[in-house]
């Protein structure tokens, strides 16, 4: 009879009494998140998995002091944003940051009737390039609209969960993404003007 | 309640976003959704914001093959992943303290340690320069007089009584002597003798 998955809650138990079986577990578990979140930021294959083996590793030398006040992913994804943006100040590449906070500046409003549309990826556009497309226009996003987008539409977070990981409210998080979405949309369009219409 | 709530434009706007990321509560939902069945703008508005996360879909990262094991085995020696100072591992007490983490600045660290090193040589040779510096005492040394006790003083004087006393009863010695030098009579004539012939 298979057994029942361990709750995060038990395999951290376990990792901090000496379960090494256990702290594997928990990187099985969340291995491929990381690497999605991660591939958010940079293109390498090798800087990625350097990213994602730090924040594990990292995650593990703080597991005593996991609280269990939200739960084990959003702490993970908490480390896992903090470690990617530091790995790429120390490597002399520090996302763009925005001149002014956006959020103190007014928002991009959406392209309404009348003006430039936005279109979906061409049916016959392979996924391939579709995702160096789209990670060709994140790279020039400021840093805190890129990690909204990475983690609501790559990740698949809920606002809740965003809000917890980067430590804002749940308003700030819709905000955020609201702008973050404008200025996609405005980039995508400046750097691809074919994928816009009328 | 909600089949009596009407959405106009301004209104439903805002709330597309929130529709499309299924973040809107049912009391919005449906009024919203028969907003767009009427409304040209705003369902095409909507229609943008489904279009726009279609640029977002990815395949999964592939993990490489191992990569829990290695991370767990890592984390299990020791390691605590990239320099991070500013966040010092506390782990669980039956689990091993993962080694300090090295400063990245290793020229820092190395100079440091050389001017320590320099600073405590400078002090010891200062206190050596000081030492042989300071003038010698010649070999006397204060604590070198033997404090004899009173009775010891008593005894030496009384010998040395008796001795003048034996000497006397010998005839060893003039009475006519000069008490002061005890030099003997005879001789001190014929020192007179000789400075008168002069």
């Amino acid at each position: 009879m298979e057994q029942p998955a361990m709750e995060d809650a038990d395999l951290v138990r376990a990792t901090l009494e000496g379960c090494q079986e256990s702290f594997q577990t928990l990187v099985e578990r969340y291995q491929s998140r990381m690497f999605s979140l991660v591939r958010g930021y940079t293109r390498s294959a090798v800087e990625v998995e350097d990213i994602v083996q730090d924040t594990f590793l990292k995650a593990y030398s703080r597991l005593a002091s996991f609280q269990h006040q939200s739960s084990f992913s959003t702490w993970l994804y908490r480390i896992g944003v903090n470690t990617v943006l530091d790995f790429l100040k120390r490597r002399g590449r520090s996302p763009v940051q925005a001149v002014e906070d956006p959020e103190l500046v007014g928002g991009t409003e959406p392209s309404g009737p009348g003006g430039s549309r936005f279109c979906a990826p061409d049916a016959d556009l392979e996924r391939r390039e579709i995702a160096r497309v789209t990670q060709e226009v994140l790279e020039h996003l400021p840093e805190i609209f890129r990690t909204v987008l990475v983690l609501r539409e790559f990740e698949g977070l809920p606002y809740q969960e965003i809000a917890d990981t980067l430590g804002i409210s749940i308003g700030t998080v819709e905000s955020r993404l609201f702008r973050a979405r404008a200025k996609f949309r405005d980039k995508l369009l400046a750097l691809h003007p074919e994928f816009g219409e009328g | 309640m909600d089949d009596h709530v009407t959405l106009r434009c301004a209104e439903a706007r805002p709330l597309v976003p929130l529709f499309v990321d299924g973040e809107l509560s049912g009391a919005l939902s449906a009024p919203l959704r028969r907003h767009l069945m009427a409304c040209t703008a705003c369902r095409a508005v909507a229609a943008e914001e489904k279009a726009l996360k279609r640029w977002f879909a990815r395949e999964p990262e592939p993990v490489p093959a191992g990569f829990a094991a290695r991370v767990a085995r890592r984390a299990f020696a020791g390691d605590t992943g990239s320099r991070d100072a500013a966040s010092a591992p506390e782990p669980a007490a039956p689990v091993p303290a993962p080694a300090e983490a090295v400063p990245e600045d290793g020229v820092l660290q190395f100079v440091l340690r050389i001017t320590a090193v320099a600073a405590v040589l400078l002090f010891v040779l200062a206190i050596g320069i000081r030492t042989t510096s300071l003038p010698g005492d010649g070999g006397l040394r204060a604590d070198d007089a033997q404090e004899r006790s009173l009775d010891e003083v008593l005894e030496e004087l009384k010998r040395l009584n008796r001795t003048a006393a034996d000497e006397a009863d010998a005839g060893t010695t003039d009475p006519a002597a000069d008490p002061r030098t005890g030099r003997p009579a005879a001789e001190r004539e014929r020192a007179a003798q000789g400075a008168r012939g002069r």
